[in-house]
């Protein structure tokens, strides 16, 4: 709401370096991502993209370098702090609560939302983007399959209403059916305007849905661009797309 | 038997089984509902007991005042609750702003500490303990103008009533914090921190609020017990009672209130039905030639082995607690046992997942 213009990005990452113990993680990251935009970040195992998630909704603390989300110093704030200044994060391995029906879940994804009727028609909302969820409204999460969970956990992350999602590997683990539905989705949010900033070691079809990526390696941004540029890129394709 | 011997007997029993009721429920509520381990439990315990005594006896006598009067002892509740809450506030801030186990440890350390300064404080009466006057008594007597006997067993059953009161509000209290929405961060808590954080639940704050709520209300089933009892020494809050909740807790299910009510009366009332036992029920215990063969013990003495056997039975068979970290429900059973084929098959379908 704050950047009605559009030309301020929702989030700025500059020159971020994090570390793990002795071992650097992350060295000058920087990235941004504009209102509306689905922006993808893709590496290899360990390059750092869950790293550069995590360090942007609190769980780790960076050495170096700045977090700005909605022109607002961020780094360094306590995880739950940042969610309720609008920028959730859906984990990797979906996490969602296995003990608790998909319904309790989700009322808990609005957690720090206050405004029942509103928080309703959201499930509502859900119910219709992810339809399995209102087919299973009384089941407990955890008989869920892989791929409705993570749906589940998508739906769940969106509750909160945030103005940034962010989402870490969500095809991770699923068939390929599954994983074809997960980037159907993101299309279709991507077509209701929710800015997001996708990790994806799928780079192909990450590249195929966002508007523009980031390619990490080794902690160092490598390349930038459009989707579609880094997607004909010969160094992407030889790396990532398989040639 | 004449009434005032089994109203002495049962009497004790009931105020005791509900103090315990209190005291698990509230263990429950920290390391069952929200997925803390505390070992102290029994040192909050220990300090609403010392707070109480402390009102009623080492005040008055110190600061010269006369003795305590009704005021005092109404007053011991709350106090016994804040100063446990207190102590609740120092030992759980450090240790919970941190992730893992640093809680077990600093809590086994509270209760050892708290029973140590007891033992070597000549204010608090050494191992010798403190006595506790008889407020209340003295209040139906004298200013209730009741004779000796009638006062006895009024006593007795406001202790009884006092005991279930406290456990009853326990219950309601936990109750209906659980199914608030706090409830449920908390539930999201004990499920997966990372998960709850991420969804905007303050973790420290919570378990903060968890832990020192819990140590606030065994304080105040600490200022009963006192006040029932008339007397603390340190070895009534050592650590091995505080075991004992913590397996009440545990066979009870993690997160059930039904179940941690249901273990602590079976767990409180085996002892007391074995001492029931003829002495001629004996079992044959070791094998020992210098006293001639075969040992027998009677059941009387038993009581730890049957309360080991019951733990070993419960973790072989249900290791989730006996009631898991479902409740007890009339409206249930009632379908359950007389309802149409498909709604218990659905229950049970529910119960099953």
């Amino acid at each position: 709401m704050s950047a009605p213009n559009g030309s301020a990005p929702v989030l700025r990452v500059d020159g971020l370096d994090v570390f793990y113990g002795g071992i650097q993680a992350l060295r000058g990251v920087s990235l941004d991502v504009r209102k509306g935009e689905l922006v993808t970040l893709i590496g290899c195992n360990g390059a750092g993209k869950s790293t550069t998630l995590k360090t942007v909704s609190g769980m780790l603390k960076p050495k170096a370098g700045k977090v700005v989300f909605q022109e607002q110093p961020i780094e360094g704030r306590p995880s739950h702090d940042i969610v309720r200044r609008g920028l959730a994060l859906c984990p990797e391995g979906r996490r969602i609560f296995p003990n608790l029906t998909v319904d309790e879940n989700l009322d808990l994804g609005a957690y720090i939302r206050s405004d029942r009727a509103e928080i309703r028609s959201d499930r509502d909302k859900m119910r219709g983007l992810f339809p399995i969820l209102a087919e299973r409204a009384k089941q407990l999460a955890g008989t869920l399959s892989g791929g409705e969970q993570q749906m589940l956990a998508i739906a769940r992350a969106l509750m909160s209403r945030p103005k940034l999602l962010m989402l870490d590997e969500p095809s991770l683990g699923l068939a390929p059916k599954l994983v074809e539905q997960i980037f159907q989705v993101l299309a279709n949010l991507k077509r209701e305007h929710v800015t997001i900033l996708l990790v994806e070691q799928n780079a192909r079809q990450a590249l195929q849905v966002a508007d523009r990526g980031y390619v990490l390696e080794t902690g160092r941004i490598v390349k930038d661009g459009p989707a579609r540029a880094l997607a004909d890129d010969p160094d992407v394709r030889k790396a990532y797309l398989g040639g | 038997m004449d009434f005032d011997k089994l109203l002495n007997f049962w009497g004790h029993h009931l105020v005791m089984a509900g103090v315990w009721i209190a005291l698990a429920l509230s263990l429950n509520l920290i390391n069952g509902f929200t997925g803390l381990f505390s070992l102290g439990h029994q040192g909050f315990w220990g300090v609403g007991a010392y707070v109480t005594a402390v009102v009623l006896t080492v005040l008055p006598a110190e600061m010269g005042w006369a003795d305590a009067g009704m005021l005092s002892f109404l007053m011991t509740f709350p106090l016994a609750m804040l100063v446990a809450a207190l102590f609740g506030l120092i030992v759980g801030v450090p240790c919970l702003r941190m992730r893992g186990d640093y809680l077990a440890i600093a809590t086994l350390g509270f209760g050892e500490i708290f029973r140590n300064i007891a033992i070597n404080s000549e204010w608090l009466g050494t191992s010798q303990g403190l006595s506790v006057p008889n407020v209340f008594r003295a209040f139906l007597q004298e200013q209730i103008g009741l004779e000796r006997m009638a006062a006895r067993r009024a006593e007795m059953f406001f202790y009884i009533a006092l005991s279930w009161a406290v456990a009853l509000l326990t219950l309601l209290l936990l109750r209906n914090l659980m199914r608030s929405a706090h409830g449920r961060a908390i539930t999201a808590i004990r499920d997966d921190e990372t998960a709850a954080e991420l969804l905007g639940v303050n973790l420290t704050r919570y378990k903060v609020l968890v832990f020192v709520l819990g140590a606030a209300l065994a304080g105040l089933a600490g200022a009963v017990y006192a006040n029932y009892q008339r007397y603390v020494s340190p070895n009534q809050f050592g650590f091995m009672q505080g075991v004992i909740f913590l397996v009440i807790v545990v066979m009870g299910g993690m997160g059930s209130f039904s179940g941690t009510i249901l273990a602590a009366l079976l767990i409180y009332a085996v002892p007391v039905f074995l001492t029931f036992a003829p002495d001629t029920w004996v079992i044959p215990i070791f094998y020992d030639p210098t006293q001639g063969g075969v040992v027998h013990r009677s059941l009387k003495d038993l009581w730890q082995v049957f309360f080991s056997l019951m733990l070993i039975i419960v973790v072989l068979l249900r290791p989730q607690g006996l009631m898991g970290n479902r409740e007890f429900s009339l409206v249930k059973l009632w379908r359950r046992l007389f309802g149409k084929k498909s709604e218990s098959a659905s229950t049970s379908g529910e119960a099953g997942a």
